[in-house]
This record gives structure tokens, C-alpha cells and sequence, in this order.
């Protein structure tokens, strides 16, 4: 590649950059400054003085916005709902790649078209069936659904234990290994890495997601995160600018960690599901 | 094939001529259980309810009354409806090609051996990680129609822009209510102005493209090298290489986006509902905004349900034309 | 795919994959809190019934109501109340009903119970009457209409918020004009508001006089048509007034400001609003001179810009047919117990402490409105902290207030109406845009009547 072309990526790739990350950094340059400050015009780059405790502490102890207790709910559906996906589907594409019965060419189809079915088709009668589960005032209809399979993941995982050679599996099965023993003594240790995808998938997607428990959600106390930020936003009389942006950051603050943290896990689980 | 082991490396869906041992049967069975027992709870049911609903008069506080095709003729005569299913086909059609085009040509920069590619990769990724509420809450900070920081921005460059441009008009010998329009070139109101907020809605759905262009990305460093040298060695050009080795190598993972960019279209609801709340003037009021106003705000099930179901029909009806048409530009190698 | 095995990194083993298990649900099991109640001075609740209690107030209008709350719970050992503060409150009790799922009381606006009586997610409160509890002589004339609208007795009254117009004063002087002397007519107010409208060197809206879009509280608007004469539900017939030449007039008015002033010009000067609660409220920033408002903005003058004390007027907002308060617009928060509620008898109980005189004055003057009682105590007036209170005392138990019809279609007539209005708003045809509205709840109207008629015909 020839130097000019080089410099032209680069000024391409930089004017991307601001467009991608200059949001974020005006949200958290906004957090840290004072009402006023906030709204001047023109705007004021640095902040001075930091205003964390106008800002921030003012967030986390408001009475309208209980963050610890949000960031709570929140945490406890994603880490249920990525181990109900982990469990369930890892089992049942086991079943639909590794065991043959009949019926299972029927189901795999169903499930592929239900990848296709987005979920406000289904929110509403969904709504009907928690109700009459007795799950509504609950966080359950958000995370208990996972533990019986979710056709995205199932399919993630079945691609990947198709590519696992069948005589690792007869070889145990001959040696008397059950369906269970293989399942769980081969297959699970050889997908950890699929296994990972799933579970970082599902948290995220049960991090951010926000129809779902506006749909479902009726307690306060039972909040999320993003439901919370968006009646923190809207609530009668508003929010000032600066104390949002504060409340924004702390909301995308645990998403951007744990990128950083399992930042290869998520490429590379991305990478896959599109090559299928 | 030794026999006696129940594994089968073909593909489902093909029969084998191996009887199915009764062992397996119950084992594939039982280890699908959940997820048929996940299929008739939450997708069967809900399904067959909506269905029945769709026929019924419902607030569900009180027993469904069946009412025949009226919520079907209803929406008929629903002028908010139509502007739903406008808005999202609209947003469908300039989305979808801008955010192809857009995530394409990111992963082909990101592609190109620079310093600093790893960091450049992790900027563009970051946004799609922002759960949708947040970015809109950001943006619309961000595009305040009178403290944003875009209009500030641009504000100065449109004037400037806009000056020049006026002193050519008047040049050119222009009537003078353009050259004064020209004069006063600023930057509009954003999400308060009914033509501008569905623009904007389309345009900020490419801060989220991150995840599509690493799918892309890997897309691209799967295509063996061979094929770009050999292209080379006939003579073939930048722009030719991109119409007669990226494109095609890559149609399997354009399709997969593109299918998932038809359904995900229909599902666009965060960002409107926190940013505009289908606003100014229904311009921003989307398909999936308007089934949870009439479900979940204003208690009707009935033509909510409806709603559902023609939403269910459109997309199974575009994501099978999809499917046919790719038989012509998808390349599976 | 092979080479992906190894590419991985190998960080969740089958270990780590049960402990996260194992975590999350200890987190739910006990990590869980359990709810403790506790009176205010600390001492913990045993075996009381617990009546949830959801309410929208928030700040000191959220602790004015607590005091009363505290209060019943130290004034008896059988019943405690457990407040929750919801927002978005409408909307979420209604889906809570529909969930089996509902709290033992819930505060509404007046523009809900249309919907919620006609869905029968309320439960009558008739026993209060008939224990004389209430009467027709308890409630002034227009919040008793609301809390009796169908014969049965669905909520009681809690805080009244009749509207009036606030002016400032200040701004009147630098403008010329005399600051005891508010507008008469909606041709003076608009003249006036002309005056007190300033522009900036680049052509942009500085300080205006008045808007209609002020408070930007969606349904606001939709009601301008009132103070031109219409009255927007015809009792009598139940139909819905929507294209009358009143309302033609109020929205030709309503549409006249994007024209004097540029729509883009005043979405930009009001996208530069500050919140409602703070010192940065256009009213207050001395942005806007003259604005329809509540009582309670006294509230948030006296908070947010003290200074402001004695520097603005109010009165009743002027109408284009009469006399100023010829017609108000009224709304007012209520008590009310969904259908569905576990404990109806406890609830009753804390409604009746609610409402007697003290405790509805206490919470009318710390939230600076008036009192939503025919009688009224001397302290009342002298201690209400809103310097406006006899004015406010006066427009609500005038006969002149109009209130969010009580109707089954209530809340779609007014989404309907909220983007008609915007339409009109974004520059279109007032007539054509009213007409098609009209045109639109007639037919819903007319559908709902087949299906009553339908529904009658199949029961027997």
C-alpha cells in the first residue's frame, strides 16, 4: 500500500473515529460539569471545576433514579438469563446435531423460522401468557424464557458441534458413555469457547434490552437499567443535561468493561455467527 | 458406517436408511425438552392467542368479545397505522442500503494494514455495545436544537457554506429571496422538525453498525489472497477487484445482514420511543411504537394483535422473496 | 471452525460456568432483601396489613404526601401503608390490573378515569357514601363530577390544579407596559405578548411573550379550544365537539405563532429550556413572560427562583368570548382502589384518614394548591404558602371548569387530538386537519356503539 493511500484510510478512519467516539466522550465531558456550565453557550470544553459531586453523587442518591438498586435487578436477569441460554441450548443442540430421532429435522425447522418472528410480533399475547403464569410484577418473563432454549444460541452451538469429528463421540459411546456422559464430559469442555459467545451474548443482550422490560416490568423496584434511564429522562418536569449524562455513563460503564475484559471472546463469537 | 453407534454426520432433514433406536429417540427427546416445551410455551401459544385476539374485542380486563374482521378492517381505515407502515418501510429502504454501503466500506478501511488498526476496530465496535437507550438519550443531547453541539458545529460552516453559495446565486443573477435563504443557511431543528427527525433516526442507526462490520470484517479476511493477485495479474483495477472478488466472495455474509437488517427494521422501537416518542407529527412513528401504544398504553389487544399478525405476514413475505432472489447473487463456495 | 477452537481463549470452564450459576442464584435467593417496614422512628412493622400505595409526586410534593402517610401509619397498629413512587403511573396501574397484579391505591390524573371506569379497573367507593362518609357537599362541584361520574362513586379528590395565567412582572416594566394589568381579552394577550417579544442580533427568539406550546406538557395543548368557547365532550349527547368554529378559532390562534415567529425559530428557543424543577425553567430564566400554569408553579418559584417573590401576578386566563375564567381547565389528582386490590377494607380505611380536612390541607399547602373541600379552614388561606391562594380558591370552585372528558375513548381521542394538533402545528390546514380528527372518533364512536350493542344482544 502506497503511503498516500495509507494517509487516506487514516483521515478516513479518523473522521469515522470522531463520529463513533466523539458522542461518548461529549456525554462524559457533559457529566462532569454544572447545571449552567452544561447549558452554555457557546459550550465550555473543559470542565471547571469538576463537578462529580453535583453530578454523579447527585445521580446515584437521587430518590427518582435508585442506581444501585437498578444496576441489581439488571445484573441478576443477565446473569440468569446467559445461564439459562448457556444450559438449555447447549443441551438441546446437542440433541440436534448429535442424536438422531425422529422429529428433529421438524424442530430444527421451526426454530430457524422462529429466528425469523421479531419480538414485537409476540410481546403482546406474551404478555397474556406471563399473566396467566402469574409473572407479572416479576423480573421472571425476563429471564426465565431463556432456560428453555433460545433458537439463535441453539443454532450457534449446533453449527459448532456439527464440525466436532463423530469418532470422538463413538469412541465414548462405545466405551459405554451415555448421552449425558457425552454431553458432558466431551462436548461441553471442547465448546467452552462457543459456550463463552453465548453467554457474553446473552448478557449483553439482556443488559441493553429495553422493550422487554418496559413490556413487562410493572414494580419500580423491579426496574432496569435502561428502563430506569428512560424515566429518568422523561419523568413530568425533566432531567437536567449534565446529571443524564451522568446517569448514561454509569449505564454504559459495565457494558465497556466487560468488552475490554472479554474483548476476543465478543470478535470472535461476531465473526462466527455471521458465516453461517 | 460402523454400526451400532446412533451418530449421523448428515446434515438433518435427510433420511437415512438406519432405523432410529428407541434409546435415542427418548435421549433426543428428553435433551430437547426444553426447548419444545420453550416452542409451545412461548411460541405456540402466544401465537395462537394472538390469532384468536386479533378476532376479538379485548382490553384484558375484561373477557374478549369475537368481533369478526373488525380490527382487520380497522386498521383499513387507521391513518396512524398507515404512517407506521410508511415510516417503517421507509426507514427499511434508506437504512438498509446505507447501512450495507456504510459497514462494507468500514471493514474494507479496517482491513487495510495500518498502525493503529487495533484501536480504530475497538472505536467503531464500542457504540453498538450502548444499549440503545443510552445512545439516545446521548444524541439527543447531542442534537438539542438550541445547546446541541452538532448545530454549534455546523453552524459556522453552513453560514459560510451558505455565503458563498449566495454570492454565486446573486452571480448567476438568482431572485433574491434564494439569495437571502442561502444567506441564512443554518442548521435545522433536528428531531423537532416533522422532515428532519425520521432522517436523523436513519442516520444514527449507522452509530450502531459496529457488530455488522465485524461480521463483514471477517468476511473479507476469509477470501484467499490468490483470488486479489490473480485478479491483479489480469489487469483488474481497485474498483474491479471490489465488483469481481470482494463482492461476490463476500454475497453469503451480505445476505445474512441483509436478512437480519429486513427484521431488524421492524423491530426498531428504542430509539425513536426514548428520542421522539414517534413524533413531531407522527413522523417518527414506527411500526413496533405503534403496536405497543395500542397494546400496552391504550389497553387494545384486539387490533394490537392485528397489527402483529400483518407485521408477521410482511416479514415472512419479504424474507422469503429474500431467499429466492439469492439464488441469483449469493455465491456459496 | 477448527481453527477457532484454538484460537480461543479458554476463560470459561465448565467450573466457572456453574459458580456463575450457582451466584445468580444466590444473588436472587438471597441476596434479595428482605422488605422490612419500618414506621419513621425506626421501629419495625409486625403483623400489619400492608396496603401498597403508588404515587407519582415526587421531591417535597412526594414528601408532603409522605408526612400524611407517616402520619396514619403511627395513628393506629393494624394497617401500614407502603408508598411506592412510580412514574409513568397511568399507564403502569392500568397494565398492573390487567396483570392481576395491582397495588391497594393509586393516585390518578382526572383524565385517566374515563378510561380506567369504563374498563371497571376501579372499585366502587359507593360504601363511603353510604356511610355518610362523603357527599355530594364534600367536594367542590367539578372534582365531585370526577370522582362520581357514572352514578357510582370511583376515587376521591386529593389535589386540585385548576390553571390560571402567571405573568411576569419584571418583564412587563422594561416592555412599557403597566405590571398590574394583565391581558383582558386573547387579542390583548397576544398583543401584549407581542411587545414582550425580543430578538436577538442574529434574527433568533431571545424572550418571548407568550406561547401556547408552554409548559410543553403534551395535553396542554389539545385544550386551548376551551378557552374559545368549546367544550370538547357534549355530556348530553356524548359526542366529541372536535371541529367546531370555536376550536377552528382557538387552533387558527395556536397555528398563528409558528407563522409570526418561524416554526424552526421557536423549536430552537424552546429546545434551550431547562428543566421544569430548576432555576433554568424558562419563567423563571426569564425567558417567557407570560405562561398558563398551575398553582403548584408557586411551589417551584418560591424553590427555584425566590427572588421572583413578589415580582409576578396571576390571574385567571383570558378567553376569547368572555371574561377572564368564563372557562378553566381543571385537572386534579385523585384517590382511587384498582379492581383487583387485596386488601379493599384497609385501603378504605386509609382513604378515610386521607381525606379528612387536616391531612388534605396539610398536603395542599406544602404542594402550594388549593383545597379540593368545600370547607375550607381560615389557617388554610392564611398559611398556604402560594401568595395566590384566595385567586386559586375562587377559580376552583367556580362552575366554569372544564375537565378531561370521562369517556371510554378518552385516551385514544387524545392521542388522536395530541397529533392533530402537532399536524396543525407543523403548518397544515386547521380545518381540514380538525375535520379528519372529527371524522376519526366519529367512526371509533360508532364502532364502540356496534359493539355495546353487540355485547348487549349476546347476553342474555
Amino acid at each position: 500500500m502506497s503511503t498516500k493511500k495509507k494517509w487516506l484510510v487514516h483521515l478516513a478512519l479518523l473522521l469515522a473515529a470522531v463520529f463513533y467516539v466523539g458522542p461518548l466522550l461529549w456525554m462524559v465531558d457533559t457529566s462532569l460539569k454544572g447545571e449552567h456550565q452544561a447549558m452554555a453557550m457557546p459550550p465550555v470544553w473543559v470542565p471547571h471545576p469538576v463537578r462529580i459531586h453535583k453530578t454523579y453523587y447527585k445521580v446515584v442518591h437521587s430518590p427518582a433514579f435508585d442506581l444501585t438498586l437498578y444496576a441489581r435487578n439488571t445484573l441478576i436477569i443477565a446473569i440468569l438469563a446467559a445461564a439459562g441460554s448457556v444450559l438449555s441450548s447447549s443441551l438441546v443442540a446437542y440433541s440436534l446435531a448429535k442424536i438422531r430421532w425422529h422429529g428433529r429435522g421438524v424442530l430444527l425447522s421451526v426454530m430457524l423460522a422462529s429466528m425469523m418472528i421479531p419480538f414485537p410480533v409476540l410481546m403482546i399475547p406474551l404478555f397474556c401468557v406471563f399473566r396467566n403464569l402469574g409473572w407479572i410484577g416479576t423480573s421472571l418473563p425476563l429471564w426465565a424464557p431463556a432456560f428453555f432454549g433460545v433458537p439463535f444460541f441453539i443454532f450457534l452451538l449446533r453449527q459448532f458441534y456439527l464440525t466436532i469429528p463423530r469418532e470422538l463421540s463413538e469412541a465414548a459411546f462405545l466405551d459405554g458413555c451415555s448421552h449425558f456422559g457425552i454431553w458432558w464430559r466431551i462436548m461441553l469442555p471442547l465448546t467452552r469457547p462457543a459456550l463463552a459467545v453465548v453467554a457474553l451474548f446473552a448478557f449483553v443482550a439482556s443488559w441493553n434490552n429495553f422493550l422487554g422490560p418496559l413490556v413487562y416490568l410493572t414494580h419500580q423496584s423491579t426496574f432496569t437499567l435502561s428502563v430506569a434511564l428512560q424515566f429518568y429522562q422523561s419523568r413530568s418536569g425533566g432531567t437536567s443535561y449534565n446529571l443524564l449524562m451522568a446517569a448514561s455513563t454509569l449505564v454504559i460503564l459495565p457494558i465497556v468493561v466487560l468488552f475490554f475484559l472479554a474483548q476476543r471472546t465478543f470478535v470472535r463469537g461476531i465473526a462466527t455467527t455471521g458465516l453461517k | 458406517m460402523s454400526r451400532g453407534t446412533p451418530f449421523t454426520t448428515n446434515r438433518a432433514g435427510r433420511r437415512t436408511a438406519e432405523p432410529v433406536r428407541w434409546g435415542d429417540q427418548a435421549a433426543g427427546m428428553l435433551f430437547a425438552a426444553p426447548y419444545l416445551a420453550g416452542v409451545a410455551i412461548f411460541l405456540i401459544l402466544p401465537l395462537g392467542m394472538a390469532v384468536y385476539y386479533s378476532f376479538c374485542h379485548y382490553t384484558m380486563l375484561q373477557p374478549p368479545i369475537w368481533t369478526g374482521l373488525q380490527n382487520y378492517i380497522g386498521l383499513l381505515h387507521d391513518q396512524s397505522f398507515r404512517t407506521a407502515l410508511i415510516n417503517t418501510i421507509v426507514y427499511a429502504a434508506a437504512s438498509l442500503p446505507l447501512t450495507l454501503v456504510m459497514s462494507l466500506g468500514l471493514a474494507i478501511l479496517l482491513n487495510c494494514p495500518i498502525r493503529g488498526q487495533a484501536v480504530y476496530r475497538t472505536i467503531i465496535f464500542l457504540p453498538s455495545l450502548v444499549p440503545l437507550v443510552a445512545a439516545g438519550v446521548i444524541w439527543g443531547w447531542l442534537l438539542n436544537s438550541d445547546k446541541g453541539l452538532v448545530s454549534y458545529l455546523l453552524a459556522p460552516v453552513l453560514h459560510t457554506a451558505g455565503g458563498l453559495l449566495a454570492a454565486a446565486a446573486s452571480w448567476a443573477g438568482a431572485g433574491r429571496d434564494t439569495v437571502t435563504a442561502l444567506q441564512r443557511l443554518a442548521p435545522p431543528v433536528w428531531l423537532a422538525d416533522p422532515h428532519w427527525a425520521m432522517p436523523v433516526i436513519i442516520f444514527l442507526g449507522l452509530w450502531s453498525i459496529g457488530q455488522t462490520v465485524v461480521i463483514f470484517l471477517a468476511g473479507l479476511q476469509d477470501i484467499p489472497h490468490e483470488l486479489y493477485e490473480a485478479a491483479e495479474l489480469d489487469g483488474a483495477g481497485a474498483l474491479q477487484r471490489l465488483r469481481h472478488v470482494t463482492l461476490p466472495m463476500l454475497s453469503p455474509v451480505i445476505f445474512f445482514n441483509l436478512i437480519m437488517g429486513i427484521i431488524g427494521s421492524w423491530q426498531v422501537f428504542d430509539l425513536p420511543y426514548v428520542m421522539t416518542q414517534g413524533g413531531p407529527d407522527k413522523s417518527t412513528l414506527f411500526y413496533s411504537m405503534y403496536v405497543f401504544s395500542a397494546g400496552m398504553e391504550q389497553l387494545r389487544m384486539g387490533p394490537a394483535c392485528a397489527m402483529a399478525m400483518v407485521q408477521l405476514f410482511i416479514i415472512l413475505l419479504l424474507t422469503a422473496l429474500a431467499f429466492w432472489s439469492a439464488k441469483r447473487w449469493v455465491h456459496y463456495t | 471452525m477448527a481453527r477457532l477452537h484454538t484460537a480461543f481463549s479458554i476463560w470459561l470452564s465448565r467450573i466457572t460456568a456453574i459458580c456463575v450459576v450457582a451466584g445468580g442464584v444466590a444473588l436472587l435467593v438471597f441476596g434479595d432483601k428482605p422488605t422490612i417496614h419500618q414506621l419513621p422512628n425506626g421501629q419495625v412493622v409486625h403483623n400489619r396489613v400492608v396496603v401498597s400505595y403508588w404515587e407519582n409526586w415526587t421531591d417535597f410534593e412526594g414528601r408532603a404526601m409522605m408526612h400524611v402517610v407517616n402520619a396514619f401509619n403511627m395513628s393506629q397498629n393494624r394497617i401500614y401503608i407502603n408508598t411506592v413512587q412510580v412514574s409513568d403511573l397511568d399507564i403502569k396501574a392500568l397494565i398492573a390490573v390487567a396483570g392481576h397484579d395491582p397495588p391497594d391505591i393509586v393516585t390518578l390524573w382526572s383524565r385517566d378515569m374515563g378510561e380506567y371506569v369504563a374498563n371497571r379497573a376501579l372499585t366502587p367507593l359507593d360504601v363511603l357514601e353510604k356511610q355518610g362518609v362523603v357527599s355530594r357537599r364534600t367536594f367542590v362541584p367539578y372534582v365531585w363530577r370526577l370522582c362520581k361520574p357514572f352514578h357510582h362513586l370511583y376515587a376521591l379528590g386529593a389535589t386540585p390544579e385548576t390553571c390560571a395565567l402567571y405573568w411576569n412582572k419584571n418583564l412587563f416594566i422594561k416592555a412599557g407596559l403597566n405590571p398590574d394589568q394583565p391581558p383582558q381579552t386573547i387579542a390583548q394577550l397576544d398583543s401584549m405578548a407581542r411587545r414582550l417579544t425580543l430578538f436577538n442580533s442574529s434574527g433568533g427568539i431571545r424572550q418571548i411573550g407568550f406561547l401556547p406550546t408552554i409548559p410543553d406538557w403534551s395535553g396542554w395543548e389539545i385544550m386551548w379550544g376551551i378557552y374559545f368557547g368549546n367544550h370538547l365532550f357534549n355530556r348530553r349527547t356524548g359526542g366529541y365537539q372536535i371541529n367546531t368554529p370555536q376550536q377552528r378559532a382557538a387552533y387558527r390562534w395556536y397555528q398563528s405563532f409558528t407563522r409570526r415567529y418561524g416554526r424552526a425559530n421557536l423549536e430552537k428557543f424552546q429546545g434551550g429550556f431547562g428543566p421544569f424543577n430548576s432555576p433554568l425553567n424558562p419563567f423563571m430564566s426569564q425567558r417567557v413572560a407570560m405562561e398558563i400554569q398551575g398553582p403548584y408553579f408557586a411551589n417551584f418559584i418560591n424553590q427555584n427562583a425566590p427572588d421572583m417573590k413578589g415580582r409576578y401576578g396571576v390571574a385567571p386566563f383570558p378567553t376569547s368570548f368572555g371574561r377572564p375564567g368564563a372557562a378553566v381547565f381543571g385537572d386534579c389528582d385523585v384517590w382511587a382502589i384498582p379492581r383487583g386490590a387485596r386488601h379493599v377494607k384497609a385501603a378504605l380505611t386509609v382513604l378515610k384518614f386521607f381525606i379528612k380536612q387536616k391531612n388534605i390541607e396539610y398536603l395542599c399547602d406544602k404542594q402550594c394548591k388549593p383545597s379540593p373541600l368545600m370547607k375550607v379552614s381560615r389557617a388554610f388561606i392564611r398559611r398556604n404558602p402560594n401568595p395566590f391562594i384566595k385567586l386559586f380558591e375562587k377559580v376552583t370552585k367556580s362552575p366554569n371548569v372544564q375537565l378531561a372528558p370521562m369517556d371510554i375513548l378518552w385516551s385514544r381521542v387524545y392521542s388522536e387530538l395530541h397529533s392533530c394538533v402537532q399536524h396543525i402545528w407543523a403548518g397544515h390546514s386547521v380545518g381540514r386537519s380538525l375535520a379528519r380528527a372529527q371524522r376519526v372518533v366519529d367512526r371509533w364512536q360508532v364502532n364502540l356503539a356496534m359493539l355495546n350493542a353487540r355485547q348487549r344482544g349476546e347476553r342474555p
